[in-house]
């Protein structure tokens, strides 16, 4: 059962965030990389049906999601960028509520709820209020939430956002362990969260994906235009062109550059091995002075 | 899942502090309406105040029970010469019963002379035939009696219904918005039930705080009611109220029959003012404007009421509960049919009626499908 976005046009005003995307989705790792404002969040909300896109159509198993909500979201668990939740609810409680909500006989909820607290560290707390939750325990209450109907699609909006290193590998590998029969898209801005777990990686810009390909294929597009030199003392941001700075780090025998480039940037400056941030940063960076 | 929705609702410090208050204010509109009321005399200082005058007060009305009739009502203003002259007076005891029937049946311009200035007296002063008060039912099927506690009652219940209402729009007017502000929409409504039970299950959380509130709060009123005055006077006509002067009032109904009436209407219109909460909390994106809103529309008919004293407009207004929970102002409306869209009154407790449980309906059909199709654009 695939899911399929056909021509998703999505504009607010005049300004259109999304422009003609289709893309199927098989089960796999998805990774969505944008920057801040690439609409992300937008198609991820479209995909779920909360947000209506200007034109194009969702489908899942052949069929358009509205013409049946309720087995879609039967299928469906969704992590949203942004939500609050009721303080007065214990973690537990919480997830037994969206467990019903989700179909799931109390006690079912309760069992489920209970075995997904301790898959994201929660169990220690499970009975404490939500408003004594820290953010990053939060988080993890909401990755648990969205896990808690063993959905067979799973949108994760940020999910990695406020945890911390070892919580972010649990994280990764409790996804990776989940992704046989499922179709598990996340977003993020952080290259790591997705480089080893994602089966294709979407670079969304100017809305549309720019690149979209297993970690692998996006790096040999910058295979051998990745560089790094040195330069002592300052240096005028004027003195660097023609290539994309990616990284600029200081070190006691001056400032280390590192650079993507089609042709050797200067004389000093060494071919390295392109990461995925890298990448990224290519597409994303602000400090970008030209291509 | 209702109970998550009640709790949700009720169980938060803005909630507990909302009902800590109404507890309050009901507290205060008992006292004002019951113990303060005339019945119980003057100041404690007097030598008949308290329980005892209240306690003397049925008496009196209780003697005088019975059809309205001139003999009877000749009889009580006997009664109050002989008693004010011999000791009443003396002891500032204030007998609302014979006063209330000395001041309907004895024309203005024979009051000063009936009150006398040492002595009241009988001599010379003419008392009105029963049959000139204007009754659409003749008098003497018609039941004089202790009608000065229901008088009390129902007014203290013209109140209450108003504190049960706030207070209910209060707590469930975050049902939909609350939700909303916590931009917990994206997340609920992705969920198999999300678009459906969940709807049914705030609605139904709406309906049993609602109705829990007007359940406690009336067992409160007509409980320290029934302890204090006692339901003496319960088959007392309700035309011979005589404070409401609503002799014309067309049906045969005792005090206890308008009881359960108001309890039905005042229910209904609690129904309709809170699924008209719920229609705008589904509409707006904050619980705080909810409220506003829901407030100012459970409360406009009654300001628009003073804009529009007559006309169509005026007649339209009665249809909304802020105004027809108002029991005096209810029945005046019913006794003077041109004041409503039908000129009987069956016809128009009919129209009242279906139109608040149509409203209810409606608006709980529109609020579940509006969540069932949300999506943003
Ligand atoms: N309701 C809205 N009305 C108008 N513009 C909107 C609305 N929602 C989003 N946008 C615009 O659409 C663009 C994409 O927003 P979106 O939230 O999808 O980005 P994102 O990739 O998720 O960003 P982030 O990494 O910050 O979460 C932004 O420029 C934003 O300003
Ligand atoms: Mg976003």
């Amino acid at each position: 059962m695939d899911l399929i976005l056909k021509k998703i046009t999505k504009a607010y005003g005049k300004q259109t965030v999304l422009d003609d995307i289709s893309h199927v989705f098989s089960n796999g790792i998805y990774g969505l990389l944008g920057a801040n404002g690439a609409g992300k969040s937008t198609l991820l909300n479209i995909i779920c049906g909360v947000i209506k896109p200007t034109s194009g159509n969702v489908y899942f198993d052949e069929k358009i999601i509205d013409s049946n909500l309720q087995f879609y979201y039967s299928n469906l668990g969704f992590l949203p960028q942004i939500f609050n939740y009721y303080p007065q609810f214990t973690g537990l409680e919480f997830l037994v509520y969206i467990g019903m909500l989700k179909g799931l006989s109390k006690k079912a909820a309760k069992d489920k709820g209970i075995s997904l607290l301790s898959l994201v560290g929660l169990n220690n707390v499970e009975h404490k209020r939500i408003n004594s939750y820290s953010g990053g325990m939060k988080q993890r209450l909401g990755i648990a939430q969205s896990l808690i109907n063993d959905p067979k699609i799973l949108i994760l909006d940020e999910p990695t956002v406020g945890l911390d290193p070892e919580e972010r590998v649990r994280f990764r590998n409790v996804i990776s362990s989940l992704s046989n029969n499922k179709i598990i898209i996340l977003s993020t801005h952080i290259v790591s969260d997705v480089e080893y777990i994602a089966d294709e990686i979407l670079i969304l810009k100017d809305g549309k994906f720019k690149e979209k390909g297993t970690a692998e294929n996006l790096l040999s597009t910058i295979k051998n235009s990745v560089w790094e030199f040195t330069q002592k003392g300052k240096t005028s941001i004027q003195s660097l062109s023609n290539f994309t700075l990616v990284n600029k780090k200081n070190t006691p025998e001056g400032i280390i550059f590192r650079v993507i480039s089609n042709k050797k940037p200067n004389e000093q400056a060494k071919k390295v091995d392109p990461t995925l941030e890298d990448l990224y940063l290519y597409y994303f960076s602000n400090e970008r002075l030209s291509r | 899942m209702i109970k998550f929705e009640i709790k949700k609702l009720i169980n938060n410090k803005a909630a507990i502090g909302g009902v800590i208050i109404a507890i309050l204010i009901l507290g205060g509109i008992i006292s004002t309406f019951f113990i303060g009321s005339q019945l119980e005399g003057g100041s404690s200082s007097d030598p008949i105040h308290g329980r005892q005058a209240i306690m003397l007060n049925q008496k009196i009305a209780e003697q005088h029970t019975g059809p309205l009739t001139d003999d009877r009502i000749e009889k009580i203003i006997d009664f109050r010469a002989e008693t004010q002259n011999k000791e009443y007076r003396k002891k500032h005891f204030m007998d609302v019963f014979s006063w209330a029937v000395a001041d309907k049946f004895i024309p203005e311009n024979y009051q000063d002379k009936f009150y006398g200035s040492e002595k009241v007296s009988r001599k010379g002063v003419e008392i009105m035939p029963v049959n000139q008060l204007g009754t659409v039912i003749p008098p003497s099927k018609l039941k004089l009696g202790n009608f000065a506690p229901w008088y009390q009652l129902f007014s203290l219940m013209s109140a209450s219904i108003i504190l049960i209402s706030v207070l209910a729009i209060y707590l469930c007017s975050s049902v939909f918005s609350g939700d909303e502000s916590k931009h917990l929409m994206p997340l609920l409504l992705t969920t198999k039930y999300g678009r459906t039970k969940l709807t049914k299950s705030k609605l139904l959380a709406t309906f049993i705080i609602s109705t829990t509130i007007f359940v406690i709060v009336q067992l409160i009123t007509i409980g320290i009611f029934g302890k204090y005055f006692s339901f003496s006077g319960w088959d007392t006509s309700i035309q011979l109220n005589l404070f409401w002067n609503i002799f014309n009032f067309p049906i045969n109904m005792n005090f206890m029959q308008l009881l359960f009436w108001t309890i039905a209407v005042q229910y209904l219109g609690l129904m309709f003012t809170i699924l008209i909460t719920c229609f705008i909390s589904s509409y707006t994106k904050n619980s705080s404007t909810s409220l506003a809103v829901s407030l100012l529309f459970y409360f406009i008919p009654l300001l628009l009421t003073i804009v529009f004293r007559s006309g169509i407009i005026s007649k339209l207004l009665n249809l909304f509960p802020i105004v027809n929970s108002n029991v005096q102002k209810f029945v005046t409306n019913l006794s003077n049919p041109g004041q409503l869209l039908f000129n009987n009154v069956e016809a128009n407790i009919i129209l009242t009626s279906s139109f608040m449980i149509f409203v209810a309906i409606v608006g709980s059909v529109v609020v579940y499908l509006h969540v069932k199709k949300e999506k943003n654009s």
